[in-house]
């Protein structure tokens, strides 16, 4: 558990999602809507998937205020709905790819399959801004997903590695190993194009 | 006896790997951080090792922060309503469901404008009537009785 407890808002702002208050509703999604955004968009690397999922973490957060112990953060158990529903769309979205890939193979028997990972933009062109943006998507994208969601947390969000415990439920060395490991995966894959 | 064999590079190398991440998040004791520096001071792979792992976390870190769509809220207002049909919202207490209040005000004002209808009414008036003496209908002294004469 944090050391941080739950602010007298954060209390508050409970009490009445369980209420069913359509204005406790608005704050919360008012609140916190851009950094869900933000760790869904980084974590699924599509907008409209992002936006989707992003919906849907509101939607189970208000649906099941209910079961919110209120042992940690309000604000860490809406990331860990979050991560869970990210985790739950990226492997929705694998097997979907899978099996357009399988239909595909089907039809076009001998032709050559399409590369798992997405494909990074060019080095050659101009890294600026949105392309730089998009080779740290495409280059985070070619993580698996325990591993993406700690460098996502981590170096995106720039969340504490205590707050990354609570929310993956996962032991302090088992993050900061992983998060290792990811960090690596990554270097080579962004700093050729930096 | 043999003399305890010393560390292969390779798990120094992993050693030191793993504590590179506490240094290049910040998180690293002195301890920790002045281990790592001594160690990349010596060894190139570390070395190149340490500046590529803070170059990937620098341009993590400066991913601008995506903004949600503007329409967010309203869209998973809608969503809530259309799979609860409306009811999501509406479990609410009775007094939160019936506005009491704007009713109270209401049945008030009706109140005093009916009071001062009847109020201000020649035919239905609450005003009370003037306490005047009755006057006695004419001829009444007449029916006095005269004393009859001896």
């Amino acid at each position: 558990m944090l050391d941080a407890p739950m602010s007298t808002r954060e209390r508050q702002l409970v009490r009445r999602l369980r209420e069913r208050d359509e204005g406790a509703f608005r704050e919360l999604v008012s609140e916190h809507r851009d950094r869900i955004y933000n760790l869904t968009l980084r974590m699924l690397g599509n907008k409209a998937e992002a936006e989707d999922v992003a919906q849907e973490v509101f939607i189970t957060v208000f649906k099941t205020i209910e079961s919110f112990r209120e042992e940690a953060k309000f604000s860490t158990w809406l990331y860990r709905v979050a991560v869970n529903h990210c985790k739950n769309r990226i492997k929705y979205l694998a097997r979907r790819h899978e099996r357009d890939r399988d239909e595909l193979d089907e039809t076009n028997e001998g032709s050559a399959t399409a590369a798992s990972d997405p494909p990074l933009p060019r080095p050659d062109r101009a890294l600026e801004g949105a392309q730089l943006d998009r080779i740290l998507q495409a280059a985070i994208a070619t993580l698996d997903d325990d591993h993406r969601v700690l460098v996502v947390l981590r170096d995106v969000e720039d969340l504490s590695i205590e707050e990354i415990c609570e929310i993956t439920g996962l032991p302090d060395g088992t993050v900061k190993s992983r998060l290792h490991r990811a960090r690596l995966a990554l270097r080579k894959k962004i700093t050729r194009h930096l | 006896m043999t003399d305890e064999a010393p560390p292969e590079p390779e798990s120094e190398h992993d050693r030191i790997g793993a504590l590179m991440s506490d240094v290049v998040d910040g998180s690293a004791t002195a301890e920790v951080a002045a281990e790592v520096d001594a160690h990349v001071a010596t060894c190139a792979t570390c070395r190149e090792e340490l500046t590529e792992l803070r170059a990937a976390r620098a341009a993590l870190k400066g991913l601008a922060p995506a903004a949600a769509p503007a329409d967010l809220g309203t869209t998973v207002e809608a969503t809530i309503n259309r799979r609860s049909a409306g009811r999501f919202f509406g479990r609410k207490t009775l007094g939160d469901r019936v506005p009491f209040g704007i009713i109270l005000v209401v049945a008030l004002v009706a109140l005093m404008v009916i009071v001062g209808l009847l109020w201000s009414s020649t035919t239905g008036s609450l005003r009370p009537e003037p306490k005047t003496h009755p006057r006695p209908p004419p001829g009444a002294r007449d029916a006095i009785p005269r004393p009859i004469a001896p």
